[in-house]
């Protein structure tokens, strides 16, 4: 064997390539473009979100980190549930991680009610189907669980190539947008301080957010890649997507003008981007874009749902869940019960969207993904505060001032930001001002979290072993 | 095994110390031969089921996590190698690593080789429709295969104390989930009696190559690539 054991083991580490890749994949970039901008333009009447986009990428790139510096210290796959048990205590833990679960399953099933709207003019103007929206959404589902139960390696590849083509496609269409504008001359509208000012600005900041979700997935492989390229490709994720995002929103506002642009988002919610680009390249530009959303809505489902199973899986692992959920199958050696048990839940709510007849799009998606969304910030702002006190308690000379410094903004960023949202959830729900879900769901949440945090004290007390190897991951499987 | 019924073989149907054969056979779907660990798994649990033979065997300790091998030569050649790895390549210390490094240095392959020198096992292809034919290594009698899962049920559900290289063979079964189905036929309560023994029974060093494998697998199992 003339290789060294560490050039052996360095040869089977992911790369920074492929931590960006699978983080970027889980992103989404083309249904955020597509789908998030044209919603916050219709939802909130303004046109700041190219600025807010900008925020968020600051503010996440503060908070990254901490986050970072943490996943270097704390090697664990279980993400915001390990560092919210080390910084904060381990029922604060227990309480994140039911947050989380509950977000992501928000979030994964939420595009279940995209995917309908989204391939059957499609289908219909090329062969002729009219299919329901959840006959659509079934056949999804259908793929992601089959997929869900084998380890991705092969689609993971397909996925890749997926996502350049979406970046690429959107690179295209923002140049198109920008040689086109529609007031025949380029403007800073939507990157002017007041247009993100005002009312607006919380629900503007939650959407950007909810552009970026996924983008935490990069710790997850703090055992597989070195340190260093979790940090690169953190660091490139979020600048590359801010810029991407930035960019495109900035420039649909352009293309379609300021004045109406807002009119044109009411008007049809999943098609600015795309008529922008019949109008502007032609009618390939449009339909290439539409295949690729209904393509990377396919990816964010099979993404969001290992999400989903992995968290289980790790709870499980942890006795949190029933233990059952937290066994891999031999034969994939994938989770296979958590994986399950997700395809379960997802299944039902789908048939109770068919069965009730409500709106896939707006009563499924835009409430699925923004209440995933306020659950991701719930999570970051627990995460943030986690890391500073991790870090503060675990100091060593190694820590750089930004590393001192930058947690502590990020905690209050995202709090701020979190409040903001909060204060402003009707708005970005896309519901009228006295409908009863711009509480239910902030209270749900919070619910979820202070039950988690109780079962994590009644864990201390009932299940003292459990309780111990909360947040401790692997290692403290074999003293049990 | 579904439906293994009868006494329990006696004890020394093993062959003490080639630990990392048995994780290998009892890996083996005892109808058609097919391994049924998935190669990742196969591999981790095979890279430490090697180096659990060279625990047990006396050539390597693990001292806070970190592999250290005696120059004390083993009979076993592919013992021997590992071991000869080990010792000289300094560049790769914790367990873990090393049964990450093994593992991808295709342990798997290796074990299957000194299985077919020892004339355990047979090679056979199967054509399958579409997919390329599947490289079957399995005992001629599929129930030698088995035989040590069979054992170590039996003395779980008496309950009686697992010998050492038993119950890290138990260990590296739950570690990768195959106890579920080596343990399928037993009462329920074989899987509490082997948490209790690998609590009790199992010394630091083996305890500690447990810990470090079921860290790699549940790794794997949480990295989506």
């Amino acid at each position: 064997m003339s290789t060294t054991a560490a050039q052996t083991l360095a040869g089977q580490r992911v790369t920074t390539a492929g931590v960006v890749f699978f983080t970027a994949s889980a992103a989404t970039p083309l249904t955020v473009c597509a789908a998030i901008v044209t919603t916050g333009l219709a939802a909130t009447g303004r046109l700041g979100l190219p600025l807010a986009f900008v925020v968020i990428a600051l503010v996440l790139a503060v908070f990254s980190v901490g986050y970072v510096a943490m996943a270097r210290r704390v090697p664990n796959a279980g993400a915001f549930y390990t560092y919210v048990s080390l910084g904060l205590g381990r029922p604060a833990g227990v309480g994140a991680s039911w947050v989380a679960l509950l977000a992501y399953n928000a979030l994964q099933i939420g595009l279940y009610g995209a995917i309908g709207p989204t391939a059957a003019p499609l289908l219909s103007r090329w062969f002729g189907v009219d299919l329901q929206w959840w006959v659509i959404a079934l056949i999804a589902w259908a793929v992601v669980a089959v997929l869900g139960l084998r380890r991705i390696k092969h689609s993971a590849r397909v996925l890749l190539v997926l996502l350049a083509a979406e970046v690429a496609l959107v690179l295209v269409y923002t140049v198109a947008n920008f040689a086109n504008p529609g007031d025949g001359s380029l403007g800073f509208e939507g990157l002017a301080p007041a247009d993100l000012l005002g009312a607006a600005l919380g629900p503007l900041l939650g959407l950007a957010v909810l552009g970026f979700v996924g983008f935490e997935q990069s710790a997850v492989f703090s055992e597989q890649a070195s340190p260093s390229a979790v940090r690169r490709a953190t660091v490139i994720c979020v600048g590359g997507l801010g810029l991407l995002y930035t960019l495109s929103s900035w420039s649909t506002i352009q293309a379609a003008g300021p004045e109406q642009v807002v009119a044109a988002a009411a008007a049809q919610p999943a098609g600015v981007l795309f008529s922008l680009a019949e109008k502007n390249l032609g009618p390939w530009a449009a339909d290439v874009g539409q295949v690729l959303l209904v393509t990377s809505v396919l990816a964010a489902l099979i993404s969001f749902h290992a999400t989903c199973s992995r968290y289980t899986f790790a709870l499980g692992r942890d006795r949190v869940l029933p233990a059952v959920l937290g066994h891999t199958t031999p034969r994939t050696g994938q989770p296979g019960p958590a994986s399950l048990s997700q395809s379960a839940i997802a299944l039902i709510v789908i048939i109770a969207y068919a069965v009730g007849g409500w709106d896939p799009l707006t009563q499924l998606f835009y409430i699925g993904g923004t209440a995933g969304a306020l659950g991701v910030l719930m999570l970051l702002s627990a995460t943030a505060f986690a890391t500073v006190r991790y870090l503060r308690e675990h100091e060593d000379d190694d820590l750089r001032s930004a590393r001192r410094f930058a947690p502590p903004i990020a905690a209050v960023a995202v709090t701020a930001i979190l409040v903001l949202v909060v204060t402003n959830y009707a708005l970005l729900l896309g519901v009228p001002p006295t409908s009863p879900l711009r509480w239910v769901i902030p209270v749900v949440f919070g619910l979820v979290a202070v039950a988690g945090c109780a079962y994590g004290v009644l864990l201390r007390k009932t299940r003292p072993q459990v309780y111990d190897a909360i947040g401790r991951g692997a290692r403290a499987l074999a003293d049990r | 095994m579904a439906g293994v019924t009868g006494p329990i073989p006696p004890r020394q149907t093993s062959v003490p110390g080639l630990l990392a054969d048995e994780f290998f056979l009892t890996g083996l779907d005892d109808v058609t031969g097919e391994q049924r660990l998935e190669p990742r798994a196969l591999g981790v649990g095979l890279g430490a089921a090697v180096l659990g033979e060279l625990v047990l065997g006396g050539r390597l300790v693990i001292d806070d996590g970190r592999l250290r091998a005696f120059d004390e030569p083993c009979a076993d050649e592919l013992q021997n190698r590992v071991r000869q790895w080990v010792r000289k390549d300094r560049s790769v210390v914790l367990a873990r690593d090393w049964i990450r490094v093994l593992a991808a240095r295709e342990i798997a392959d290796l074990v299957r080789h000194r299985l077919h020198a020892a004339n355990k096992v047979v090679r056979s292809t199967r054509r399958r429709l579409l997919r390329k034919p599947l490289e079957i290594y399995a005992p001629p009698s599929l129930s030698t295969a088995a035989a040590s899962g069979v054992r170590i049920a039996g003395n779980l559900n008496v309950p009686r104390d697992l010998n050492p290289a038993d119950l890290l063979l138990a260990g590296l079964l739950r570690a990768t989930g195959r106890d579920r189905y080596v343990l399928s036929h037993c009462d329920p309560s074989v899987h509490d009696e082997l948490t209790r023994q690998l609590r009790r029974n199992l010394g630091p060093d083996s305890s500690q190559l447990l810990a470090h494998t079921t860290d790699v697998l549940v790794t794997e199992t949480l990295t989506p690539f």
